[in-house]
């Protein structure tokens, strides 16, 4: 992992195009203001795991014929 | 937009119903969890409309199982979900947003993901699962016991 350090009001780039800069350091908490494409998702990590989570345990739904059925009473 | 039949193109299981007709999608950056994935299919599921299908086109053995969001009531986290993705630009026709569906089956419920919908461009065919910043939108939204 490459590790820099970097003040309040300083920045770095990740590419060409997304730029990650230090709002304020304060406590234990750190803001950043990062600017970015549209196109690329930016998310909070456990947010993501999470949806990663959501994702792969969604993938047996289609396997019970049976409480989809039941499930279909309601459309 | 074109169709085109998936039949002949999915392995087939018993239980699992066989797609008719099916919408290509492609997905640049993959799905969460997915990403090496990014050319699906979104198919109709025989006999239980409005339920569809996401299939992946690159591993047969990944299928979702996605509710449009229009064929819900408009409800509770369903509404913001609907406003945020306003905010962000999604409100014209030519999208739909699909709702990632789980069963629970400890507790014997489905839900929805309504954190991180589906949406699709209808005008090419391109989608990417959006995740929604919003405290209020739960992973799993409880359609109904069954």
């Amino acid at each position: 992992m490459l590790v820099l350090t970097r003040k309040s009001g300083e920045s770095f780039r990740i590419g060409s195009d997304v730029i990650i800069r230090i709002l304020e350091v304060k406590g234990g908490h750190i803001k950043i203001g990062i600017d970015a494409p549209s196109e690329i998702g930016i998310y909070r990590e456990e947010i993501y795991l999470k949806v990663v989570e959501e994702n792969k345990a969604a993938l047996s739904a289609l396997k019970d014929m049976d409480l989809l059925k039941e499930l279909k009473k309601l459309f | 937009m074109s169709t085109y039949n998936a039949t002949a193109k999915q392995t087939e299981s018993a239980g699992d119903p066989p797609p008719v007709s099916a919408l290509p999608v492609t997905m640049k950056y993959g799905l969460p969890g997915f990403e090496s994935l990014t050319r699906f299919a979104l198919a109709d599921v025989p006999d239980f409309a409005p339920f569809q299908m996401l299939l992946s086109e690159e591993e047969k053995s990944f299928s979702l199982l996605v509710l449009d969001i229009k064929t819900l009531p408009a409800e509770n986290e369903l509404l913001i979900l609907a406003n945020d993705l306003k905010v962000k630009g999604i409100r014209d026709a030519s999208h739909r947003t699909l709702l990632v569906l789980k069963l629970d089956r400890l507790k014997k419920v489905f839900t929805v993901n309504t954190k991180a919908p589906i949406v699709i461009d209808m005008k090419d065919g391109s989608g990417r699962q959006m995740i929604l910043d919003n405290p209020k939108l739960p992973v799993d939204y409880q359609l109904t016991k069954v």
